[in-house]
């Protein structure tokens, strides 16, 4: 390192010796203190501070209270010397703070490596190194830490709001590099930062193409790229009772879909999730393994004139297998990265968890048919109950089966009737069940949501012989201006299916039966308050409903187009174009041929565009040039008027006197205006024109 | 690498910065930084960070196109070659370059210096404007000195690449031979080998009768030959070894005989600079060679360019 040429200050770049003749009274006006005009040095530093807070902005929040308070530490000490005009702390005093720094970084995190650990030694390193910038050396230095800490922002959100800020902090550091690039002469901040904007103008198309095209790679290169503590709300693997009532808490966004043409009605939207056919008493659990090892594939039957929707969906990470997808799918999604899957029970399931953002395209037919090649051995599992419970059920059960004989539908028809003429109701804060929770539940409590009726529903089923199974799901979804549907977590839902001989697994969904509306309105939270207020609340907060659904567009959007741009999307892209390509070789060509072309016209664009010259020069240059014909040269050194004394004897009256005019107007707009004014310049222009030695 | 030290022909006149002159290649930070941005890559990659892309894209694309603006601040700037006033060898010459910026962009930070690895002088060029560049040049040995190659460069913007050209400019320096040092005293105060004297009475070693010079002295007007032939103008007698009392002739040939060349030459150079700074006038002969008792700017810029080139100028 070299020594610093002034405290506190920016020195030359190493490699020139000199320093430059303008930054010397700055550093001898230096040790002044703030009552005075800053010089360039500090106010370059200054600047350079304020670009490293915005990088580090958004890890000030994640990081623990003490990183952020240590970086705040270093960062206001800078500030103090830059103020006071001190002197950098010595070469021992930075290295013992390093020291202190990894040691603190190991004592919270147990490790130097990995995110976290490497995010907050990059952000205190970043806060000392500020305290040793000296030479051009270190500026860059620190730019380079900044645009890492920049990349590291993104590990804890990527967010719009974050996209904005990268907006702001990119100028920034841009023009921070370009401030340190004017050796010569400080131009105003305003100028930098338009030069900056004007290479970042025109850097947007190569940055575009190479968004698009650069070939994107199939998996993390090391590790698992996801902390497994994400995915904590959405579906589950079991149901019991009070389970959704803290989704229906959540307005967090399960997944966005998107038509292709019509959509079926709200209340036809039930996306399946996981299907549950053990149950002990208390809770709903998945088949055993070796259960579903003994189910047929599923068989799909489409009768004939079978209404299809064909639909994209955006679905948000939740660490889950489960691909939701309306009933009853058709076609399996094509994910890269992992496969999808058709259980025997109908849900569509990922090969890995979801950890990422995910887009797939699927195929749905309502009134599909399944569960045709089901036999007694298969059916079994769904007529599973736990032996000395709910006695009181099988009791009503065998009633019904006395009055109505084996017959599927009159039977489920009988249920749905009776709930719907007993006082059943509706909450989401149903009074705690006891043991025999689903006795408890029809003859006493008679308040639940979906999880109570679907379980209650279809333990009378079983109870009376039929075969049928709880599923989990969203049902319903928030239509969209843009086109598109919103399914949060308050849509979550359970709902039934029974076996039927002739027409296989049919849904029958008993919240319908107790509460309608809502199955129209497909959110848990619509039931939350009675209906009068509800009206109220509702006007109310329309404006503000409005907006949010605005936001969650604008949200969808950048979700789908920037976040979830993946290889699929790009094949997409070029397919569009009518590209196709089998390997990523084949995309490195294109991406190259297109970069060329880019940069071509970046070329022409850079290097051809300040050519044009003053006009003023232009025209004079003309006449010289008219002048030159007739044997009469301008020599370098010559001024204007010289020339025209040493040549006018070579022309006639009327040339002469328009030299003479010519040569005036020039001095005069050249050195006694400076300025170029446009009615002088076409003056001139015509003067010109109208000379002809 | 052919191209980094081009050795081109000195170029005689003005030097335009075009196609084919102006060489672009990373710095050291721009290397680096493109360490840094495959670095980010591989983390966005792994993270499969979508905005990570954009970031890494957008960065490595303004670095890219800083190349434009890195050779743009070169390219179309014109060079004209000035003129250094002599020195003396060992002193430092200032050759005069001319920039020329004939196009409306301001050139920032231009810098400028020499393949002898002199300090780089920088400079800001206006639009449609010129700047003359001082640039200092070490000088060793007498005689004509060529200018050295410069070099022409321009880290500007980003500071991630450098564009820098090549030039020899048609010009160099004249280097007079460093005067001795300590100065031998003049020949008329102190001659401590015998051979050059001050003569009190002219006339001992007549050499020739000449065309009579306004200054010369009274004394020495050759009056017999001029009786002869009273229509012709007026003679002077010459002599040998200086002109009249008070006069100075620093003679080659009665210089000490165990001095070489570069000493005698030294020797000279000390003597004139001595004079001229005395106001004294002086003659000086060289084998071959005679100036004329004079002094002032004129005379000692031919006796010193004669000591310069002596010997057929031996080009430092």
């Amino acid at each position: 390192m070299k020594p610093a040429p002034a405290p506190g200050t920016l020195g030359p770049a190493p490699g020139t010796s000199a320093i430059p003749a303008r930054l010397r009274p700055s550093l001898r006006a230096l040790g002044g203190r703030l009552g005075g005009t800053w010089e360039r040095d500090r106010r370059d530093t200054l600047f350079l501070m304020g670009v490293a807070v915005l990088a580090t902005l958004p890890h000030l929040i994640y990081l623990p209270f003490w990183c952020s308070a240590g970086f705040f530490v270093l960062l206001t000490w800078r500030l103090g010397l830059l103020i006071s005009g001190n002197p950098l702390p010595a070469r021992g005093m930075r290295i013992v703070a390093s020291l202190a720094i990894v040691a603190a970084v190991f004592a919270q995190y147990r490790t130097l490596m990995g995110q976290e650990a490497g995010v907050a030694l990059l952000l205190l390193f970043l806060g000392l190194k500020l305290l040793e910038i000296r030479a051009r050396r270190d500026f860059f230095v620190t730019i380079f830490l900044c645009c890492f800490l920049v990349l590291a922002g993104y590990l804890h959100s990527q967010s719009i709001l974050m996209g904005l800020l990268t907006l702001v902090t990119v100028p920034a550091l841009i023009t921070a590099m370009l401030t340190m690039q004017y050796l010569e002469q400080e131009v105003p901040l305003s100028r930098r930062l338009r030069q900056a904007c004007v290479l970042i103008l025109q850097a947007m198309p190569l940055a575009l193409l190479l968004f698009l095209l650069f070939p994107r790679p199939s998996g993390p290169l090391w590790g698992s790229a996801l902390n497994s503590s994400k995915g904590t709300t959405g579906l589950s693997d079991s149901m019991s009772p009070g389970d959704f009532s803290s989704l229906a808490e959540s307005n967090e966004v399960v997944m966005r879909v998107e038509f292709e043409g019509d959509a079926p009605a709200a209340a036809d939207l039930y996306w399946r999730g996981p299907t549950f056919g053990h149950f002990d008493g208390r809770s709903w659990q998945p088949l055993s393994a070796n259960q579903q090892a003994a189910l047929p594939q599923p068989e799909i039957r489409l009768p004939a004139g079978a209404p299809a929707y064909t639909y994209h969906i955006t679905r948000e990470p939740d660490g889950r297998h489960w691909l939701l997808g309306l009933e009853t799918a058709t076609t399996l999604p094509t994910l890269h990265r992992q496969s999808a899957t058709m259980l025997p029970t109908l849900d569509v399931v990922s090969s890995r968890p979801n950890d990422d953002r995910l887009r797939y395209t699927l195929r749905a037919h309502p009134t599909a048919l399944s569960g045709l090649n089901e036999n007694e051995r298969s059916l079994s599992p769904w007529l599973q109950l736990p032996e000395g419970y709910n006695p009181q059920t099988r009791q009503l059960a065998a009633a019904w089966v006395a009055r109505h004989g084996q017959d599927t539908d009159r039977l489920v028809q009988q249920v749905l009737a009776w709930i719907r003429q007993e006082n059943f109701s509706y909450t989401l804060n149903p009074p705690r069940l006891g043991r025999d929770s689903v006795d408890e539940f029809l003859f006493g409590t008679r308040a639940g949501f979906c999880e109570h009726y679907s379980s209650a529903f279809v333990v009378l089923m079983r109870a009376m012989g039929i075969p049928a199974r709880v599923v989990t799901g969203y049902q319903g979804a928030e239509g969209h201006d843009n086109g598109y549907w919103i399914v949060r977590q308050a849509n979550a839902h359970a709902w039934a299916e029974v076996w039927h001989p002739e027409r296989g697994w049919q849904r029958v969904d008993p919240t319908s039966a107790v509460a309608p509306h809502r199955i129209q309105q497909g959110s848990l939270q619509a039931l939350r308050q009675p209906d009068a207020e509800g009206t109220l609340a509702r006007t109310a907060s329309d404006w503000k409903h409005f907006w949010t659904l605005n936001l969650d567009g604008i949200t969808h959007r950048w979700n789908q187009w920037l976040l979830a741009y993946d290889r699929s999307n790009q094949r997409r892209l070029l397919e569009g174009f009518g590209l196709h390509y089998d390997n990523w070789q084949t995309l490195v060509g294109i991406l190259a041929a297109a970069l060329a072309v880019v940069l071509a016209g970046l070329a022409l664009i850079t290097l051809r565009a300040r050519i044009p010259r003053d006009p003023l020069e232009r025209s004079f240059d003309e006449f010289c040039q008219r002048l030159a014909l007739i044997g009469a040269e301008r020599m370098p050194n010559e001024t204007a008027n010289q020339f025209l004394y040493r040549i006018e004897r070579l022309l006639d009256a009327d040339n002469a006197a328009l030299a003479h005019d010519i040569v005036a107007t020039y001095n005069h707009m050249r050195y006694d205006l400076g300025s170029r004014p446009k009615d002088l310049l076409a003056e001139f222009n015509a003067l010109v024109k109208a000379f002809q030695p | 690498m052919r191209f980094l030290r081009r050795s081109t022909q000195a170029w005689a006149g003005d030097y335009t910065l075009n196609r084919g002159r102006i060489y672009v290649l990373p710095t050291r930070a721009g290397l680096i930084f493109g360490a840094a941005l495959l670095a980010m890559l591989l983390t966005t990659i792994n993270y499969a960070l979508s905005l990570g892309y954009v970031l890494i894209f957008l960065l490595a694309s303004i670095a890219l196109v800083s190349l434009f603006h890195t050779y743009r601040n070169l390219a179309g700037l014109v060079l004209r070659p000035g003129r250094a006033d002599p020195v003396h060898a060992g002193e430092i010459a200032e050759l005069n370059l001319t920039l020329l910026n004939p196009s409306a962009l301001t050139r920032y930070s231009i810098g400028i210096d020499s393949d002898e690895g002199h300090a780089t002088n920088l400079f800001d060029i206006s639009a449609d404007a010129e700047q003359i560049a001082a640039v200092a040049v070490h000088t060793q040995r007498r005689g004509w000195l060529p200018a050295p190659r410069f070099r022409l460069s321009s880290d500007f913007p980003l500071g991630l690449w450098r564009a820098w050209s090549w030039w020899l400019p048609d010009t160099g320096i004249l280097v007079y031979p460093a005067p001795e040092n300590p100065p031998s005293p003049l020949p008329h105060h102190h001659d401590p080998s015998g051979h050059v004297e001050l003569h009190q009475q002219g006339g001992e070693d007549f050499s020739h009768i000449r065309p009579y010079r306004a200054g010369d002295s009274l004394r020495r007007l050759a009056w017999k030959a001029m009786a002869r032939n009273p229509r012709a103008q007026p003679l002077t007698l010459e002599f040998n070894d200086g002109g009249e009392g008070g006069e100075l002739l620093f003679d080659w040939q009665h210089l000490p005989a165990q001095l070489d060349t570069e000493q005698r030459l030294s020797r000279l150079a000390a003597w004139i600079e001595q004079a001229e700074s005395a106001g004294l006038p002086y003659a000086m002969t060289l084998p071959g060679r005679r100036f004329d008792t004079d002094h002032g700017p004129k005379q000692r810029r031919a006796c010193l360019e004669a000591l310069a080139r002596f010997g057929g100028g031996a080009s430092a």
